[in-house]
């Protein structure tokens, strides 16, 4: 299965949400990183069928969706950044609801449901009412809802946002299981998780798009310009006040080991290091 | 199908949570229960429901707040935007709206089925109540139930609560009846009755229900629906717009909103049984009113009567039907005639069961040139109509007098009698001797002045035949056969004695102070009060037929108390004067009397001009005097201008006694 986004753009009155996006997609899971305001969350309404693009073109497994949307819509699951449901119903009536709106038959429908419930830790919450459950069973929810249906194309938007690490690597073992066969589009901008989940990745600011092959060409944007140096820690303002400081941390002696974002070498002692995933992505954001 | 009933029961879940609005909704229901439990005596059969307007606006009021929280409720709960992505986007917008529908269905069938109940209190005429209070509940409270919530949700689809909220209140304001006007726009804006308090001419008209009524709540239903599927357009993004279903919706809400536009124009107009009453005088066209004014020679009649026998048709709306059988004996070889008012057709004539087409209509007569000599049998087929001010004929209701020609009249009459100052009155007709009557109706249950019952058959002697339709009480109290509204009927019932012989007693003052004594016309009781809807009547509310009295019900409305009774026939009293002592039916050509008589007699008994001076005056202005229309009126404006010209209170009320006396049309053998 593929997704191939081409040319796609979409304004806002004069601004340019999304210019000239470009993105090729195939099976498993790949992540959209970007900063607030990239134009992440444009870009999925516009898959999900909820805007429309001003111009471009989006192919899936080589049907036009945007001219098929209404046969499109069986095949997507979608998690929005802000996921809720009517608080008075139930856990399950929300999720049998959804089931029904997918065109998903009753008893496939309860087993589907039941299904989903377990992946996502959900259970035990079935017959509670939505309005009792805390933010991050909500959340759970939202992911266990896209997943009905075992839809073709499943795109989450800020999916760990609000869980907590047990479930936050729940969640990674699940999505990695339901992509074996379908294409994910993960939207985040929370570095680990892209890291550690997804098979590509594309980089987005300013409605402008960058495909990565892998994350070694994202680390490599950085490559030359993340430096490693000791400091004593009195000096850490003076640093900071001239380079962008990426990480720090105390060695033995109490002085200050840190990880600087430079175009040239800030001191004589300071030694080029291999970039990470984080030092590549922000390189991009800010070049 | 399997989308839409999940969304339904979803939708119907979310509504009966919504407990803090259900339970206004059924207030509504205690207090039509209490309105019905404790003021059934008072109220007639339909009025708590015809004067529960304000419960009608109270519901609209809940439903904007059930369509402002159903659209709430899905932004709030940040389930939309995962519902837009799924299919059945208009599947489930139908279904919301089919959802709200059903729950205000329920509520009115609820409602409609407990009115009926409460009204029916004997259980007896189910169907008859129902078929009236189902209908008008349909239309009056939950058309505009789901009009008010299709407007409501989708303006808080559409706009910010800041700018949405007001719209919706100035939306309520409009069509609420608050702004109280009259014109045709605020008529077609006007969701509610037309009247928040029911119109008081309608008491026994049932619950009204009109094509102008209908199509004011389609037209705004329509609307309604046309916003709603703009505002679920609106939400859509262009190249959705596009796709078939958004072109079918499109439309549906274009051909929607068209359909309304002549459907709201047409409601602009009355169409209102009350209203129409004031309006119809269509009647009155230069031909009528110029033949009103010729002068007449009044026939003999030729035989006389021994029996007529009525069968009401079954026809529906304003046409009235009937065949009619005259026996008559003592005829001469001269023609007879009938005076028939003219809006009814003869449909065809038989004499002594042999068709005779050789019958004349002329105007308000039928002539037969060449009847048989001695005893003959008329049968005549007759079908009209009738304008509001000689009668009421609708759907459900009929007031026939029998001093006005709707049935033949033995003999040549002058049906309208010509008022100085433009105005006309319908002269008596029926004043001669009782005869024998059969009447059968196939309109339904009737009342007639035949006997006291209520039923289709009557048999009985009377100077003519009355027939009275629609919600009204009938009974015998204390020898009196009383007929009003039920509201009437009860309140009244223990006073209604009082009436006949407080009119009898203004009657004899009368006598005694013109001098006269009554002559064989004038009956020694009235025994027989029907208080019948004579609004818009031309003879204004009170009508006096040998034994019978016709009294406006809209003049008794408040609650009996003797006091009470004492004022409203005092404030009767100068026009059933003048029913008693110049509209006898006796053919006279003046058209003062008419128009001064009940004034005089205030006159008279004071002493005082009043205005007569200068409503004398005015007379005399350009053109004025082309009112006078006989030449006995000439007369009586000298007699008037002695009058004007009097100087002190007695000789104003001597001069004022000798002119009543003079028009008095009875026997004035004292």
């Amino acid at each position: 299965m593929r997704l191939k986004i081409e040319g796609l753009s979409k304004s806002y009155k004069k601004k340019k949400a999304l210019d000239s996006v470009n993105l090729f997609i195939s099976n498993g899971i790949y992540g959209l990183l970007g900063p607030n305001g990239a134009g992440k969350t444009t870009l999925m309404r516009i898959l999900a069928g909820l805007i429309a693009p001003d111009e471009g073109r989006i192919e899936f497994d080589g049907e036009d969706v945007l001219k098929n949307m209404d046969k499109f819509r069986y095949k997507i699951g979608y998690l929005p950044q802000e996921f809720g449901c009517y608080k008075s119903i139930t856990v399950e009536e929300c999720l049998d609801t959804i089931g029904v709106l997918k065109g998903i038959r009753a008893p496939e429908r309860k087993k589907q449901i039941e299904q989903v419930l377990a992946e996502v830790n959900l259970s035990n919450e079935a017959k509670k009412k939505v309005g009792a459950l805390s933010g991050g069973m909500r959340r759970r929810l939202g992911i266990a809802q896209a997943m009905l249906g075992n839809p073709a194309f499943i795109m989450v938007d800020e999916p760990t946002a609000g869980l907590d690490p047990e479930e936050r690597i729940r969640f990674r073992g699940f999505i990695r299981r339901v992509a074996a066969n379908r294409v994910v589009l993960l939207s985040t901008h929370i570095i680990e998780d892209i890291k550690n989940n997804c098979d590509g990745l594309a980089l987005i600011n300013n409605g402008k798009v960058k495909q990565f092959d892998g994350f070694e060409e994202l680390e490599n944007m950085a490559k030359g310009k993340v430096w490693k140096m000791v400091i004593n820690s009195n000096d850490f303002y003076k640093i900071e006040g001239k380079y962008k400081i990426l990480s720090t941390n105390t060695n033995a002696d109490n002085n200050l080991e840190i990880r600087v974002y430079s175009e040239e070498k800030p001191s004589e002692d300071a030694e080029a290091v291999q970039p990470t995933v984080e030092e590549g992505y922000l390189t991009w954001i800010n070049a | 199908m399997m989308v839409f009933k999940k969304i339904l029961t979803l939708e119907t879940k979310l509504f009966i949570r919504k407990y803090y609005l259900i339970i206004p909704m059924f207030l509504s229901f205690l207090y039509m229960f209490y309105g019905y439990c404790i003021m059934k005596d008072r109220l007639d059969n339909f009025s708590f429901i015809r004067t529960s307007g304000f419960v009608m606006m109270v519901l609209t009021i809940l439903s904007m707040c059930f369509g402002v929280i159903n659209a709430r409720q899905d932004k709030d709960a940040k389930f939309e935007e995962v519902l837009d992505t799924l299919p059945s986007t208009w599947i489930r917008q139908m279904a919301k709206v089919f959802t709200w529908s059903v729950c205000s269905f329920v509520y009115c069938l609820v409602l409609a089925i407990f009115c009926t109940v409460w009204v029916d209190n004997g259980l007896n005429e189910l169907g008859k109540y129902a078929l009236q209070v189902a209908p008008y509940i349909f239309v009056n409270f939950y058309m505009p139930m789901v009009s008010t919530w299709l407007i409501a949700y989708s303006v808080e689809k559409t706009f910010n609560p800041k700018l949405g909220w007001p719209i919706l209140l100035l939306i309520w304001y409009v069509i609420s009846p608050i702004k109280n006007g009259s014109s045709g726009i605020s008529l077609m804006l006007n969701q509610f009755v037309e009247e928040p308090h029911g119109n008081p001419h309608l008491l026994h008209y049932g619950l009204e229900m009109n094509i102008g009524l209908l199509s004011r709540k389609l037209w705004f239903l329509m609307f309604g629906m046309s916003v709603y599927i703009f505002a679920n357009l609106f939400r859509l993004e262009r190249r959705n717009l596009r796709n078939t279903k958004a072109k079918i919706a499109g439309t549906a809400a274009i051909l929607l909103f068209i359909g309304a536009i002549p459907l709201a124009a047409f409601s602009t107009k009355y169409h209102s049984q009350g209203k129409m009453r004031y309006l119809d005088f269509g009647i009155w066209n230069d031909k009528i009113l110029e033949q009103a004014k010729e002068r007449f020679e009044e026939k003999y009649c030729n035989g006389r009567i021994k029996l007529l026998h009525l069968e009401l048709g079954d026809s529906k709306g304003n046409l009235l039907e009937y065949y009619a059988k005259i026996n008559i004996d003592n005829i001469k070889n001269e023609p007879v005639i009938f005076t028939l008012y003219r809006s009814f057709a003869i449909k065809d004539v038989k004499i002594n069961g042999t068709e005779y087409n050789e019958f004349v209509r002329d105007r308000d007569w039928i002539i037969i040139q060449d009847p048989p000599e001695g005893e003959a049998e008329i049968e005549i087929n007759v079908s009209g109509r009738l304008s509001y001010a000689l009668g009421e004929v609708t759907d459900r209701t009929l007031l026939l007098r029998p001093d006005f020609p709707w049935y033949p009249i033995l003999g040549k009459h002058k049906v309208i009698l010509p008022v100085l100052t433009y105005d006309y009155l319908t002269n008596n007709l029926s004043n001669g001797k009782p005869y024998d009557i059969v009447l059968k109706s196939h309109r339904g249950n009737v009342i007639t002045n035949l006997s006291c019952d209520i039923g289709t058959e009557f048999k009985g002697q009377a100077t003519g035949p009355a027939v009275i339709q629609g919600d009204y009480e009938n009974g015998n109290i204390g020898g009196i056969h009383f007929v009003a509204p039920p509201s009437i009927y009860y309140s009244y019932k223990e006073y209604i004695s009082i009436v006949p012989d407080l009119l009898m007693k203004y009657r004899k003052e009368f006598e005694d102070s013109v001098g006269i004594e009554a002559d064989y016309n004038l009956c020694d009781k009235y025994n027989k009060v029907f208080l019948v809807n004579l609004n818009g009547s031309m003879n204004g509310s009170i009508l006096v037929n040998q034994k019978e009295l016709y009294l406006d019900y809209s003049s008794w409305l408040y609650p009996a108390s003797e006091d009470g009774i004492r004022r409203s026939c005092e404030f009767l009293r100068p026009m059933f004067i003048l029913e008693c002592f110049w509209r006898t039916g006796k053919y006279m050509e003046s058209s003062v009397a008419p128009c001064l008589f009940p004034s005089l007699i205030e006159i008279a008994e004071t002493g005082e001009k009043k205005d007569l001076e200068e409503y004398y005056t005015e007379w005399w202005g350009e053109g004025k005097e082309k009112q006078i229309v006989w030449e006995n009126d000439l007369n009586d404006i000298y007699e008037i201008e002695r009058l004007v010209k009097a100087e002190s209170k007695d000789e104003v009320s001597k001069i004022a006694y000798e002119i009543l006396r003079k028009w008095i049309t009875v026997n004035k053998s004292k």
